[in-house]
């Protein structure tokens, strides 16, 4: 009995260490990772670093065009996927009765969202600017992107209405409530967090996208309104990283760029969140 | 299924069978006391009164808790119900039966050997039968037997008539024996009144069968 | 006796499975009928259909008539919103919406169009009272109601159900997920209500189905084996099947 009993806390002890250590380390990965980028990207970063464009004849480099393309292309794809994505979704769970069919598309999507970006923007540049004559900038990438991240903007809704109980449905349809009345009241505000949990994850994609946006938004560098943005060559953040390092070998600058592509991350993340918790209450 | 309930059930049947079979004990022992004019089976009968009262607190005890710890519903309602209702019936034929001994044992000490007519022993007979049988039909759930036992409930009746008859005879022709004759004919009053108990337990057990009150 | 609800031959298929068969049974008017039964006999399936549920179920088949008030409601022209707003339905768990206890009870209002703020404050507080829960509650109307007990959660959801008036109350084991106190408040309700509404309960709960009903039904691997007045069918049960039910000596 005492013998057991000792093996077993050791046993125990043992396992808490290791777990512990597990966490221990990802977070150190972490704090490194951030750590160094930050430490190495920070003193890059100056004013004119942010608020100027490349241009020999002036001599300066910076990289508010990257800035602003890359919220142009958010804005863009988000403003079509998210409608988009949780109107399929809300049909998929809701609404469809034809469940081999939607368990055929639940297959589709969650296959989507495992496809290397590359093969979108391949097939991106090959239909919007070969078949449909699009040129170079934001609507072509924004369009390339809303495809590729439409599937995980469906899959975590769906997720996110799956979990809300099936008793709130039933009381609300008892009630003699209509569907869409059911779905807007009842489920959609208790969805909410799985949504804006899936916004999250989307605009992190497309922050961190470049392979897909090469070959169809472009790398120009030039400071356009939006709608000229739309069908001009241009450059997000991500892929002006690519370009520092690729073409100018200029670590030190693609290392401020990532500080300020997770800035930028980090404030989407806190906005999106906000505006979650304010939908949920209302 | 309910296998501690069943088993409880059995056991009430158990209970009244034996309460069943010393009242029938008691009426054959004092008719026999009677007859014979002796003092110790009247004495003996009247001993058994307090057994008697024991079965039937154990009985009536029994039923409460099967009631509180079972919450019966149907014929599991009715068996119980009418388990409490038939040992009142028991005990009171335990009444009678003391008080037939205790004029028993009066006729004994004062040591006549009265002259007892066969209608009393039938009539003691006749309802010890009724007894036991409609305690059988009740465990038994055997309708027939208690409705037999209704109707033998006129042939005692009958029996008491033609008593009364030869013992107001009795009377007129002997009246210095009068005093006993009365005596006997409070006997079979008593006797009477067990027969009609017997019906009563009869009609439980045939309430347990169909549910109908008669 | 004045059947406000009552089905002819009802019968109801899960796809192969024929979960209800050839059902015909009457709810009187202002009584309580229980329907009692083992597990999967059928009883919570017919309860939905009262209320056209089951609709919700896509490989559901059902044929027969239920009629309310004399109209089959499975008519074309009826329309499920109408039913459900004369029929309503108090689920198994309490249910209540993740909102404020308020809204929650205006909830079914609301969704048939009544938006006047004093009209609303009015049915609230009514329904409220009439699920015994007003004075628990009148001071926190705006708190979320799943800040509530389960017991006053289930009133909650009763008095959604009254919100809306409806005729009919249907309660699928309303109790079953409750302590004794709040089952014997919402046995006392139930008692109350059927002074206004013909109410009908699923309960496996034998006891409470002798207390709260007036007729109960014994239903048994999708048949109605027998319905009959509550006493009756407790003291005196005309089939074997029920018999060995409701004694406990079933299987």
């Amino acid at each position: 009995m005492e013998h057991l009993s000792l093996r077993r806390r050791v046993y125990d002890r043992g396992l808490r260490g290791l777990l512990y250590l597990c966490a221990a380390l990802t977070v150190a990965l972490l704090v490194f990772m951030i750590g160094y980028v930050f430490y190495r990207g920070l003193g890059g970063i100056t004013w004119e670093f942010l608020t100027t464009q490349r241009s020999l004849i002036r001599g300066t480099d910076g990289i508010l065009p990257n800035i602003l393309n890359t919220l142009y292309i958010i804005l863009l794809s988000m403003v079509i996927v998210l409608p988009l994505g949780v109107g399929a979704a809300i049909y998929l769970t809701e609404y469809a009765t034809n469940h081999k069919l939607v368990s055929l598309i639940e297959f589709a999507t969650e296959t989507l969202t495992g496809i290397p970006s590359i093969i979108f923007g391949l097939v991106g540049m090959l239909f919007f600017q070969q078949i449909l004559g699009f040129k170079y900038g934001i609507l072509g990438g924004g369009l390339t992107l809303v495809i590729m991240i439409l599937p995980t903007i469906v899959r975590t809704t769906q997720e996110s209405l799956k979990t809300v109980p099936q008793s709130y449905r039933e009381g609300a349809l008892g009630l003699g409530a209509g569907k869409w009345r059911m779905v807007r009241t009842v489920v959609l505000p208790n969805a909410v967090d799985g949504i804006v949990t899936g916004c999250i994850l989307a605009v992190g994609r497309i922050v961190g996208e470049s392979a897909a946006l090469l070959f169809t938004a472009g790398m120009g560098s030039v400071v356009n309104n939006f709608f000229d943005a739309l069908t001009t060559s241009s450059g997000t953040l991500s892929v002006a990283l690519y370009v520092y390092v690729n073409e100018n070998g200029d670590v030190q600058s693609a290392l401020a760029v990532a500080a300020v592509l997770m800035v930028i991350t980090l404030v989407i993340n806190l906005l999106a969140a906000l505006a979650g918790s304010r939908l949920k209450n209302k | 299924m309910r296998k501690t309930f069943d088993a409880e059930l059995v056991e009430l049947s158990h209970e009244l069978t034996a309460m069943g079979t010393t009242t029938q004990d008691a009426i054959d022992l004092v008719t026999a006391s009677l007859t014979q004019g002796k003092a110790e089976g009247a004495k003996a009968t009247i001993a058994m009164r307090n057994t008697m009262d024991q079965m039937e607190r154990d009985i009536e005890n029994r039923c409460m808790s099967l009631l509180m710890r079972q919450q019966p519903v149907a014929r599991d309602l009715r068996t119980i119900s009418a388990a409490m209702k038939m040992v009142t019936d028991l005990q009171r034929i335990g009444d009678q039966a003391a008080n037939i001994a205790e004029i028993s044992l009066l006729i004994a000490e004062s040591g006549d050997k009265p002259d007892v007519p066969q209608e009393i022993v039938a009539m003691s007979r006749q309802a010890g039968l009724m007894v036991r049988q409609a305690i059988a039909a009740y465990v038994d759930r055997d309708e027939n037997t208690a409705r037999a036992v209704i109707n033998l409930d006129d042939v005692v009746d009958d029996l008491f008539v033609q008593l009364k008859k030869i013992l107001v005879e009795r009377i007129a022709s002997r009246a210095d024996h009068s005093d006993r004759s009365v005596d006997l004919i409070i006997i079979g009053k008593y006797l009477e009144r067990v027969a009609d108990h017997a019906v009563n337990i009869a009609n439980w057990a045939i309430f347990c069968v169909t549910g109908e009150i008669q | 006796m004045n059947a406000i609800l009552k089905t002819e031959n009802l019968n109801l298929w899960y796809g192969q499975n024929h979960a209800l068969k050839d059902i015909n049974l009457e709810m009187p008017q202002n009584q309580v009928t229980a329907l009692i039964g083992p597990s999967g006999c059928g009883k919570s399936t017919f309860l939905k259909t009262l209320d056209r549920m089951n609709d919700l179920v896509p490989t559901v088949k059902i044929e027969g008539k239920v009629l309310y008030r004399d109209q089959n409601i499975f008519d074309p022209q009826v329309d499920v919103t109408w039913l459900r707003r004369h029929v309503g339905m108090v689920f198994q768990k309490p249910n209540p919406f993740p909102m404020s206890i308020y809204d929650n009870i205006a909830y079914g209002p609301r969704t048939h169009g009544i938006r006047n703020k004093k009209q609303l404050d009015e049915i609230v507080e009514k329904s409220l009272r009439g699920a015994a829960i007003w004075d628990e509650v009148k001071d926190r109307l705006k708190k979320s109601a799943l800040s509530l007990s389960g017991g006053q959660q289930q009133r909650i959801c009763i008095a959604r159900a009254l919100a809306v008036e409806p005729d009919v109350l249907l309660m699928d084991e309303a109790t079953s997920a409750l302590d004794p106190i709040s089952t014997s408040k919402i046995e006392d309700l139930i008692a109350e209500l059927k002074k206004s509404y013909t109410i009908v309960i699923v309960t496996h709960n034998m006891q409470q189905a002798t207390r709260v009903s007036d007729r109960c039904a014994f239903f048994l691997h999708g048949e109605l084996v027998e319905a009959d007045d509550t006493e009756k069918l407790f003291s005196v049960p005309k089939d074997k099947r029920t018999e060995d039910y409701i004694t406990g000596r079933f299987g």
